[in-house]
């Protein structure tokens, strides 16, 4: 039993036609799960529903709607489109400080239950304390509900230093919570997907960053390429492949690269 | 550790605040707010309050208490009735120190009915809701602490904490009686609120956010005690600030005085005396000036 997973930061300034012709030709035949955060306002993903066509789906910011004083900034949401499976249900995990930028979804197919825990990181320096802080919230999620999981997807705009090792991985010192989820402190026995594809290909990559998601910086100014964007898989899942298709175009389109991965059901889940 | 209700010399008043005789029925609420910086001593906080309890019933809401200090002020305040924000959101073994800081508040002579937390806030223990009962009839406190600190810190997550307040505000604008608050603001203060400015160099909009609490585009019906206060004396000030609540800087350094702690009343309300003894709140070991007021029913 084969399921696909793609996770993509879209940019809430991207063009909606685009996003939706890549995730079209990428989604695949089998189930997939396509994961989108930056979706902006309820409209967006109203249209982007429409012209994926999925089987279910789900928004967080129809589970938080913004106030009338909330800005701009409380309109970011993330939306889970199903393609072969159904959505069981889906929450925000309420603790974290913009709850509107997770979702945990359980969908059911033919692989059984699935549960998906998404979340858009709280980028930029203007954050400050509170995205730290934030990932601690999301990481008392992930450990409440550690043996449900069976993916996680994030744009978590760290770490600065990445590795196949997760003892080696360096988070800055504002996202130094980020150990909980994907660092040597973690706190779910999920594993990073990329990393795991690797080392099934017997290959040891020692470039930092291991591929490129991101790049800081303006075009005027010298790029620094990044990995901020994973999923992670539970070990009931085997990954069969996982690609970040940053060159394919997806950057034209978004500022992130779009993170593409297979997996099978071990057997001794089955 | 001193015994802080038993003997309260606020019995007999304190400073401006108006005695009432053996036998006198009280006709006034108190009410009392002050921020006392996570690592005030407790002991010295709680001869403070207990020195300035009113003689009638009076609410104490204190800002930036630790689960400890809460556990000791109990303990030697002795309120009627008292809660902690923190009671409604423990922080997590992953959290770290600053989801550890949250709100109390005591009563004097007045119930606790029911309390809340404003969940749709960034850090929801920073806030308090809370409905007293008693002689006054029903008695809605929120209360509130800015996302503060130096500017790095929050800067954008301090106006969205602002707007989510707002609109908590906004919703319940018919239920609020009084509102308790750091705002870690205004740059300026005025008697005017169309002329307090607000600095939040992360507050791009047209409107401030901190304006719909407290500025000229505010969302409730709520009005400056301390301003009312002047206005009730006649007094028309033009210094900013107003009073002193808080100095920024270091002591050792150029120190620049704010008011950026505040009562606000419901037009139920009618304020009789406030005051921000900024010196004796300091030598307590907080940061912050409480702010006292007393209120009688407009």
């Amino acid at each position: 039993m084969k399921l696909r997973v793609m996770q993509w930061n879209i940019s809430w300034k991207r063009k909606l036609d685009d996003v939706a012709r890549f995730v079209t030709e990428r989604r695949g035949t089998a189930p997939a799960i396509v994961c989108l955060e930056e979706v902006q306002f309820k409209t967006t993903y109203g249209r982007l529903k429409d012209s994926l066509k999925p089987t279910d789906s789900c928004f967080s910011l129809n589970l938080r709607e913004a106030g009338k004083n909330e800005g701009k900034g409380r309109k970011l949401g993330i939306a889970v489109f199903a393609f072969g499976l159904s959505i069981v249900s889906c929450e925000l995990p309420e603790r974290t400080v913009y709850p509107e930028r997770t979702l945990s979804v359980l969908l059911d197919g033919d692989s059984g239950p699935v549960r998906l825990v998404a979340f858009h990181s709280l980028a930029g320096v203007n954050f400050g304390l509170v995205k730290s802080s934030n990932f601690a919230a999301i990481a008392d999620y992930l450990q409440l509900h550690r043996s449900e999981l069976d993916f996680v997807c994030f744009d978590g705009n760290e770490p600065n230093k990445d590795s196949m090792d997760v003892d080696k991985i360096v988070f800055s010192p504002r996202g130094r919570a980020m150990a909980l989820i994907m660092g040597k402190e973690k706190v779910h026995d999920l594993t990073d997907s990329y990393v795991d594809y690797l080392k099934s290909k017997g290959e040891v990559v020692t470039a930092d960053p291991l591929t490129v998601s991101y790049q800081t910086g303006s075009a005027a100014t010298k790029h620094k390429k990044r990995r901020c964007d994973y999923i992670m898989h539970s070990p009931r899942w085997q990954v069969i492949s996982c690609e970040y298709p940053y060159d394919d175009s997806p950057h034209a389109i978004s500022d992130h690269s779009a993170v593409i991965a297979d997996f099978e059901l071990r057997r001794e889940s089955v | 550790m001193p015994s802080a209700h038993a003997e309260s010399p606020a019995r007999q008043g304190h400073d401006g605040l108006r005695p009432v005789g053996e036998g006198e029925k009280a006709v006034e609420l108190r009410v009392v707010h002050w921020n006392v910086y996570g690592a005030s001593d407790p002991g010295n906080i709680a001869n403070f309050v207990s020195e300035r309890i009113g003689p009638g019933p009076t609410i104490v809401c204190l800002q930036d208490i630790k689960r400890a200090s809460y556990n000791v002020l109990v303990g030697l305040l002795k309120p009627a009735s008292s809660r902690f924000s923190l009671d409604l959101r423990e922080p997590s073994r992953n959290e770290g120190d600053e989801r550890t800081m949250g709100i109390a508040m005591f009563g004097f002579g007045l119930p606790i009915s029911s309390l809340e937390l404003l969940d749709r806030t960034l850090y929801p223990e920073r806030t308090f809701s809370v409905l007293f009962g008693g002689a006054f009839g029903p008695i809605r406190v929120v209360a509130f602490d800015s996302l503060a600190g130096i500017g790095r810190e929050y800067p954008v997550a301090k106006a969205s904490n602002f707007a989510s307040i707002a609109d908590y505000l906004q919703l319940h604008g018919a239920e609020l009686d009084f509102l308790c608050f750091d705002a870690n603001g205004p740059k300026h203060d005025s008697m005017d609120p169309g002329k307090l400015e607000f600095s939040l160099l992360s507050d791009k909009g047209k409107v401030k956010k901190l304006a719909l609490i407290m500025g000229s585009q505010k969302v409730h019906k709520l009005s400056d005690s301390y301003v009312e206060y002047l206005r009730s004396r006649g007094e028309a000030p033009t210094r900013d600030p107003l009073a002193v609540s808080y100095k920024t800087g270091r002591p050792k350094k150029k120190q620049v005085e704010k008011r950026y702690d505040y009562i606000m009343n419901a037009r139920r309300w009618r304020v009789t005396h406030c005051e921000y003894p900024y010196e004796e709140s300091v030598a307590a070991t907080a940061d912050h000036s409480a702010v006292i007021a007393d209120f009688e029913p407009a």
